[in-house]
């Protein structure tokens, strides 16, 4: 495990591994970088790995309050200690903040994106999904706020909310529900981010699986159409919860071409 | 986060936080010190004890070396008993707690004093026992690389859950970091042993255990999950049994913690008293 001090002090944990050109892995909502952690080792076969713990999350820390630009300049200063330019790569809600990283002109060679959760059909009940997980946080509610993001953003039933709670998983989730108001603040409303897509100006790759939702595979056929040099690639028989090496294998491909 | 080497050359990477007399926080499956029960305990015992979190070998940023042997988990702590002063006070929550137990069998008084929060025997009949041949087909998902099925696998005939609700976990975000853990399932299912069976505890296991011993089972737990505590606290030598109220497995550690830094307080006061004692006559 590596560190980095960000701009505002806040320190940046990461794994590096392999050899190669530089590629940084960003976790989506709700996970820290172990998530990625099987991604990072079949990409470290070509590339030098960052696989970044985004802040609050796993060894990294945090500095409140949160903003969306606090986390770019994590993204670049972990691009700066890879050298100064970098591939990025980033998963579901993580896909949405490396969209924002791009648009603001951070040095990235390649953007990577998988299956930003991005919705065509306005989804009323997340447009306040950070002030929701904010309060609840605030009110010391953690629990309720993984119930609202295993519920009302993922679309998991009451009958398994309530399964969870008795699960192995369940206090990790509750650790990190802090974190839970960044990945809604980077998604904002959940709706399409035309502007946000049409200013990205660096070759990008945007995958998504054949399983996945329609809504999703819909979503990443309008954004591969927004980004202007964007090629699109679907995994056979992958859903959002992407399988770590068969993507990195994939990836290893895409990239070097 | 620190490092410590342990005696086959794995590294052992843990967390320490507070200060006070040292308390070693072991992990169950599926768990490490980002995802699991014992962040936040060590957070609530971090006012009164030096905490330790660790990452069980084959987790997190701790290596691995195979074979596999419950041994080397025993030789684990007690290299991080080593790095805390050489004695300790040892938890374990799940199957952790049965690792926590062999330790505390076999390190002596290194082991000052033994808590365990429901260590997941299956003793009588109150539930269906762990399957025949379960052990073995775990391990065959995970040298298959099947590692979604070996998830799907401890869900269902591990813990329990319904099939349903197995299905509907691989749609959260956390089963990448799941399945990147999934290679030690195997290694719980050996700490386990043949203790998921239905058949009584075998006193003999533990025999050698020194510490006085606290088990803890949650008011609100299964009956063969609170069955098997009363069980366990039956054959240890020297063991109070508790209930924490409200409590299921999943325990809260705000709820845990006041419990366990009173069993744990009770242990370090007396051998320290003669020194304060000392230090007032001067």
């Amino acid at each position: 495990m590596n560190t980095l001090s960000s701009p505002d002090g806040t320190t940046i944990a990461y794994d590096q591994m392999g050899e190669g050109p530089a590629i940084v892995l960003l976790p989506g909502g709700s996970v820290d970088r172990m998530s990625n952690a099987s991604l990072a080792a079949e990409l470290a076969k070509d590339f030098t790995v960052y696989n970044v713990d985004r802040r609050g999350r796993g060894d990294s820390t945090d500095t409140l309050p949160y903003a969306v630009e606090r986390e770019i300049e994590d993204i670049s200063a972990v691009i700066e200690a890879a050298g100064g330019s970098a591939h990025l790569y980033g998963s579901s809600s993580g896909a949405g903040l490396a969209m924002h990283a791009a648009a603001d002109g951070a040095p990235i060679d390649k953007l990577v994106l998988w299956e930003p959760p991005y919705n065509l059909n306005p989804r009323p009940e997340l447009a306040d999904a950070a002030k929701v997980f904010h309060d609840l946080v605030a009110a010391g509610k953690r629990d309720e706020a993984v119930e609202h993001f295993m519920g009302t953003v993922v679309g998991l039933p009451p009958e398994f909310l309530a399964g969870a709670r008795q699960s192995p998983f369940w206090e990790g989730q509750v650790k990190i529900a802090h974190t839970l108001e960044y990945d809604a603040t980077v998604m904002g409303d959940y709706s399409m981010p035309v502007e946000l897509a049409r200013s990205i100006a660096v070759p990008t790759i945007i995958g998504d699986g054949s399983a996945s939702m329609p809504f999703m595979r819909e979503t990443v056929d309008r954004l591969a159409e927004l980004i202007p040099s964007a090629a699109r690639v679907t995994l056979d028989g992958q859903q959002h919860n992407v399988d770590g090496p068969v993507l990195g294998a994939a990836l290893r491909e895409f990239l070097a071409a | 986060m620190s490092t410590v080497i342990s005696r086959d050359g794995t590294r052992i990477t843990y967390d320490r936080v507070g200060s006070g007399p040292a308390v070693i926080l072991v992990d169950g499956s599926l768990s490490s010190r980002s995802a699991g029960l014992n962040a936040g305990l060590a957070a609530q015992l971090a006012t009164q004890f030096s905490a330790y979190i660790y990452d069980r070998r084959g987790r997190g940023d701790s290596g691995d070396t195979l074979p596999y042997a419950v041994e080397r988990e025993i030789e684990d702590i007690d290299g991080l008993v080593e790095a805390a002063g050489g004695a300790a006070h040892l938890y374990g929550v799940s199957s952790g707690g049965v690792l926590a137990l062999d330790a505390a069998n076999r390190l002596g008084t290194k082991i000052t004093r033994l808590a365990v929060y429901e260590a997941p025997f299956v003793v009588d009949d109150a539930r269906p026992p762990i399957p025949d041949g379960y052990p073995e087909q775990m391990q065959k998902l995970i040298t298959q690389n099947r590692r979604g099925e070996a998830i799907d696998l401890f869900m269902s005939k591990g813990i329990g859950m319904p099939g349903w609700m197995v299905f509907m976990m691989r749609f959260l975000p956390f089963r990448a970091g799941q399945k990147a853990l999934a290679h030690t399932l195997p290694y719980d299912v050996a700490v386990m042993g043949d203790t998921q069976s239905g058949k009584p505890l075998r006193a003999q296991r533990w025999a050698s255990i020194t510490a006085p011993t606290l088990v803890v089972a949650g008011g609100k737990s299964r009956t063969w999950m609170r069955n098997g505590q009363l069980a366990l606290a039956d054959i240890l030598p020297n063991a109070e049994h508790r209930v924490l109220d409200g409590q299921m497995h999943i325990v809260k550690a705000e709820a845990l913690a006041p419990m366990l830094i009173h069993f744990f307080s009770d242990g370090t006061r007396l051998p320290t008293e003669p020194d304060l004692a000392k230090g007032i006559d001067r």
